[in-house]
C-alpha cells in the first residue's frame, strides 16, 4: 500500500511553471505520478507537459476533485501562503521543497496543518518516493526499487542515498522513502512517519537516518517504547563529531543547551530496541540480523538506468 | 545570527523594552568620555557573540571616568573565547534589588514558542532549572493566536514574582514576545531582568539570535550579517553555496552535494586524526560551479587535500564530471584531488573521467575518481564500489593528508567488525543474481 505516494495519488503541483517546477512535473510524470494540475497564480490556461495550469488551488480542485495530493515548488518566501492554500482547501497531503522557509512560518504552517488534518512533510525536503508506483518530489529515482519492503525516512538526501542503494541491490526494496528534511520545524518528524509505517501493511521494517539537533530522534524511540511502533527499526545518526553551537549545514543541525547530541540519540533509539549503526555499509547487516528476506520478482527486475528523466 | 548585546538593546529600546542609559565604544578615550556623561559607577562590557562573558571576566565595574578608561585600554584589542574585542558597551550600573529571567525560543518538538520566566536570575537557564525549579514557569504559544498580555502575567504570578511586580514584568515579557515575532528570533532572552532598588525593570542583558532563513525580511539585519562573515564565506554567500568553516587551518575541504553527506565526510575525517577544514554544500545544483566550489576552498591557508563527494539524484554526475575537469585544467592546484561521481548521468561521468584523465595528468594534476560502480583508473585497483563508496574516498583524502583511515567510532556506538565480511558475501552474490551487465561486473570485484 506505502505511505503518503500511493497508487490512489492524484497530484497537484504548485509553481507549476517555474523552471523546477516545470523540471519536476515531467520527471514526475516519467516516473508514473498522476499529476491532474498545476497552480501559478496568473498563468490559467496554459499547460505543462499537458498538465492544465490554473490561478488558484480552489480552481484546480474545482476542476479536478479527485487532487488528493499537492507537492510544492515555490520559493521559500512564499511557501507559508502557499500552503496555506492547500491546507484551507482540504487537501490532505502536501510535500514542501523549499529550502530556507523561517522557523515560525514552518510553526505556523504545522499549527494550520495540525487544525486541518493535513500531513505536511518538508519544508527543505527532497520529497516522498513509493517505488515503481509514486513520486511527489525531486529525489533520487535511480537507487529506489520497488514496490520494497523497507520504509525509509531521512533528514538527508545524500547519506540515505547510498543506503537505499545497498537496500535495493539487496533485494528488498523499499515501501516509500519519506524525506522529512533539515529543518527544526518539520511538518513531519520521525515519530509522525514511524507511525504511519506501523499502519502500512506492505513495510516490514524501518531504515532511519537522522542528524544531529533538536529531539526528533528522541521522540521517534518514544513511540517505539510505548508500542506504536512496533516494527524492526535500523537508525544511522551522523554529524557525531560536530562541534557543539555550530549549525553544520542543515537549519536544523546544531548542538545547543546541551540537547540534540548524537549520543543521547543513540541510547534512547537503543534502548528502545532499534539498531543503531555506526557506517551507513551497515545498514544490510542490520535488517539481515532482523531476518528480513530479499523479494524475488525485485532481484529479478532492472533497477531503473540511472539516466531517467533527462 | 546572533546579535551582539548592544545591537539586541538597541532594538529592544526601539521596542519599549528599557535598557540601561549608555553607549557602544571602541576606543578607552570614548569610554571615558561616556562614563564621565554617565555622571556615576558604570559598567564596562565586551561585545563579542558567546556567553559567559562575567565568568571570563569581560565584564567590569568603574566608579571614575579615567578608571574606565583605563579598563576599557585594558579590554579592547584582547581576546576572549576567540573573539577579538572590538567593542565595549559603556552602562550606567544599576541598583540591583533582584534579577530575573525572561526567555522565548522554539520548541521543534512541540513546534510551538515556549516562553519561561524565573523569578531567579543571572544564571543560565539550565542551571536555573536544576537549582530552583519552583521559581521558573514556562508556557508554550502557538504563533497564529500569539501571546496575550494576561497569559504573560500569569506566568509571571506562577514563577512567584511578588505581586506589586507582576504587571511590570509580564508587560516586558509581553514585548520580549513582540520583538521575537517581529524580528523572527530564534531566541531572545533577558538575562538578567533588573529590578532596581526604585523599582524600575531594566533589561540588564539582552540576547537576539534571528533565524538566517528569514534574514530576508531584515534588511538593516542582512548587511550586519554580511559584514561578519570572513571573505570566503561571504563568497559562498553570493554563489549560493552553504558552507560551513570548522577549522581555518583544517587540512582536507569536503565539496558536497548535501549537508548529510557533508557531515558524515567530517564524522569519518575527524575519527580518523584529520582535520576538515570546511564543508561545502553545493545543493543540487553542480552543473557549472564545480571551479567557483574548487577556487573558493583552495583559498584556506593549509589545505592538503580536497574531496568532492556526490550523489547524483538532483545533481547530475556527468555535468559535475565535464565542470570539474574544466576547472582542474584551469587552476591546476598542487594538492591532490579525490572525485567521487555518482547516480543520475553516472554512465556520461565515468566517460567523461576516462577521457580526460590522460590530459589531467600531463598536467601534474594529482587526482582520482571513483564512480559507485568503478574506481579510478579501469580494473587495476579493487573496486569497492558495491559496500563503501562513502568510506573509500575520504580514506584516500586522508591517506594523503598523512594520517591512516581507521574507523574509530565513540565507545557509545556498537562496532560490527563482524558484518563486513558476510555484508560483502551477501552482496556479491545479490549482484551476481542481477539481471543488469554492470552490477554483475561488480559483483567481481566486490
Amino acid at each position: 500500500m506505502a505511505i503518503i505516494a500511493t497508487e490512489g495519488t492524484r497530484a497537484l503541483v504548485q509553481g507549476i511553471t517555474g523552471t523546477e517546477g516545470r523540471f519536476r512535473t515531467e520527471r514526475m510524470l516519467a516516473y508514473g505520478t498522476k499529476i491532474v494540475a498545476g497552480v501559478t497564480p496568473g498563468k490559467e490556461g496554459q499547460t505543462v507537459c499537458g498538465v492544465p495550469v490554473y490561478d488558484t488551488v480552489e480552481r484546480a480542485l474545482g476542476e479536478h476533485p479527485e487532487i488528493n495530493a499537492a507537492v510544492q515548488f515555490v520559493p521559500a518566501p512564499l511557501a507559508k501562503d502557499a500552503s496555506l492554500e492547500v491546507i484551507e482547501s482540504g487537501i490532505p497531503y502536501l510535500v514542501i521543497i523549499a529550502e530556507g522557509v523561517p522557523f515560525q512560518d514552518a510553526m505556523e504552517i504545522r499549527s494550520y496543518a495540525d487544525d486541518a488534518g493535513v500531513v505536511v512533510v518538508g519544508p527543505n525536503s527532497p520529497g516522498v518516493i513509493s517505488p515503481g508506483i509514486c513520486e511527489l518530489g525531486a529525489t533520487a529515482h535511480v537507487v529506489f526499487h520497488g514496490p520494497g519492503k523497507i520504509g525509509v525516512a531521512s533528514t538527508t538526501g545524500s547519506v540515505q542515498w547510498y543506503m537505499s542503494r545497498l537496500i535495493s541491490l539487496r533485494g528488498w526494496g523499499q515501501s516509500t522513502f519519506v524525506g522529512v528534511g533539515g529543518d527544526p520545524i518539520k511538518g513531519t518528524d520521525f515519530d509522525d512517519v514511524l507511525r504511519m509505517f506501523e499502519e502500512d501493511g506492505q513495510t516490514e521494517a524501518v531504515l532511519m537516518v537522522g542528524e544531529i539537533g533538536g529531539t526528533n530522534e528522541e521522540r521517534a524511540a518514544e513511540v517505539i517504547k510505548n508500542g506504536e511502533f512496533t516494527k524492526p527499526l535500523v537508525a544511522f545518526i551522523y554529524g557525531r563529531r560536530a562541534p557543539r553551537g555550530k549549525r553544520m549545514g542543515h537549519a536544523g543541525a546544531i548542538v545547543e543547551r546541551g540537547m540534540g547530541t548524537v549520543e543521547s540519540k543513540v541510547k534512547a533509539l537503543t534502548e528502545a530496541g532499534a539498531k543503531v549503526i555506526a557506517y551507513p555499509w551497515e545498514v544490510v547487516g542490520a535488517f539481515e540480523e532482523f531476518g528480513i528476506k530479499p523479494i524475488q520478482e525485485l532481484v529479478k527486475k532492472p533497477i531503473l538506468a540511472p539516466d531517467i528523466g533527462r | 545570527m546572533r546579535l551582539l548585546e548592544y545591537e539586541a538593546k538597541w532594538l529592544f529600546k526601539e521596542n519599549k523594552i528599557p535598557v540601561p542609559a549608555g553607549k557602544v565604544v571602541e576606543t578607552p578615550e570614548d569610554a571615558k568620555k561616556i562614563a564621565g556623561k554617565l555622571g556615576k559607577s558604570v559598567a564596562l562590557k565586551i561585545q563579542i557573540p558567546v556567553g559567559g562573558r562575567g565568568k571570563a571576566g569581560g565584564i567590569k565595574f568603574a566608579e571614575t571616568s579615567k578608571e574606565a578608561g583605563e579598563i576599557a585600554g585594558r579590554l579592547l584589542g584582547r581576546e576572549f573565547s576567540g573573539h577579538k574585542v572590538g567593542k565595549l558597551l559603556v552602562e550606567e550600573k544599576l541598583d540591583i534589588a533582584k534579577e530575573l529571567y525572561l526567555g522565548i525560543t522554539n520548541d521543534d518538538a512541540a513546534r510551538k514558542t515556549v516562553i519561561m520566566l524565573s523569578s531567579e536570575g543571572g544564571m543560565e537557564i539550565e542551571e536555573i532549572a536544576e537549582k530552583c525549579p519552583e521559581k521558573l514557569a514556562s508556557m508554550h504559544v502557538d504563533v497564529r493566536l500569539g501571546l496575550q498580555p494576561y497569559q504573560a502575567r500569569g506566568l509571571a504570578k506562577r514563577a512567584g514574582v511578588e505581586s506589586p511586580l507582576i504587571s511590570l514584568v509580564g508587560g516586558i515579557l509581553w514585548r520580549l514576545y513582540g520583538v521575537y515575532r517581529k524580528y523572527d528570533a530564534e531566541l531572545t532572552e533577558i538575562n538578567p531582568l533588573i529590578i532596581t532598588k526604585d523599582g524600575k525593570a531594566i533589561a540588564g542583558d539582552a540576547r537576539l539570535n534571528i533565524d538566517d532563513n528569514s534574514i530576508y525580511r531584515h534588511v538593516e539585519l542582512k548587511a550586519e550579517e554580511f559584514k561578519r562573515l570572513n571573505e570566503r564565506e561571504r563568497i559562498a554567500k553570493e554563489k549560493g553555496f552553504g558552507y560551513v568553516e570548522i577549522d581555518e587551518n583544517g587540512e582536507i575541504a569536503c565539496i558536497a552535494n548535501g549537508a548529510g553527506l557533508g557531515m558524515t565526510s567530517f564524522d569519518y575525517i575527524t575519527e580518523s586524526g584529520a582535520t576538515l577544514a570546511c564543508f561545502l554544500d553545493v545543493g543540487g545544483r553542480f552543473y557549472d560551479i564545480a571551479g567557483d566550489a574548487i577556487k573558493l576552498v583552495l583559498g584556506l591557508p593549509n589545505l592538503k587535500a580536497i574531496l568532492i563527494h556526490s550523489y547524483g539524484g538532483v545533481t547530475r554526475a556527468d555535468l559535475l564530471a565535464e565542470s570539474a575537469c574544466k576547472a582542474l585544467k584551469e587552476l591546476r592546484p598542487k594538492i591532490p584531488i579525490m572525485i567521487e561521481l555518482s547516480g543520475t548521468g553516472e554512465e556520461g561521468a565515468v566517460e567523461t573521467m576516462r577521457r580526460e584523465a590522460p590530459e589531467l595528468r600531463k598536467l601534474w594534476v594529482k587526482f582520482e575518481w571513483v564512480d559507485h560502480t568503478t574506481i579510478g583508473d579501469e580494473d587495476e585497483d579493487a573496486r569497492k564500489g558495491g559496500v563503501d563508496t562513502i568510506e573509500y574516498p575520504i580514506k584516500k583524502v586522508v591517506e594523503w593528508v598523512g594520517c591512516k583511515y581507521e574507523r574509530n567510532p565513540p565507545n557509545w556506538l556498537p562496532e560490527r567488525p563482524q558484518w563486513e565480511a558476510t555484508t560483502r558475501a551477501n552482496m556479491r552474490k545479490m549482484l551476481s543474481q542481477r539481471p543488469e551487465e554492470r552490477y554483475r561486473r561488480l559483483a567481481r570485484h566486490e
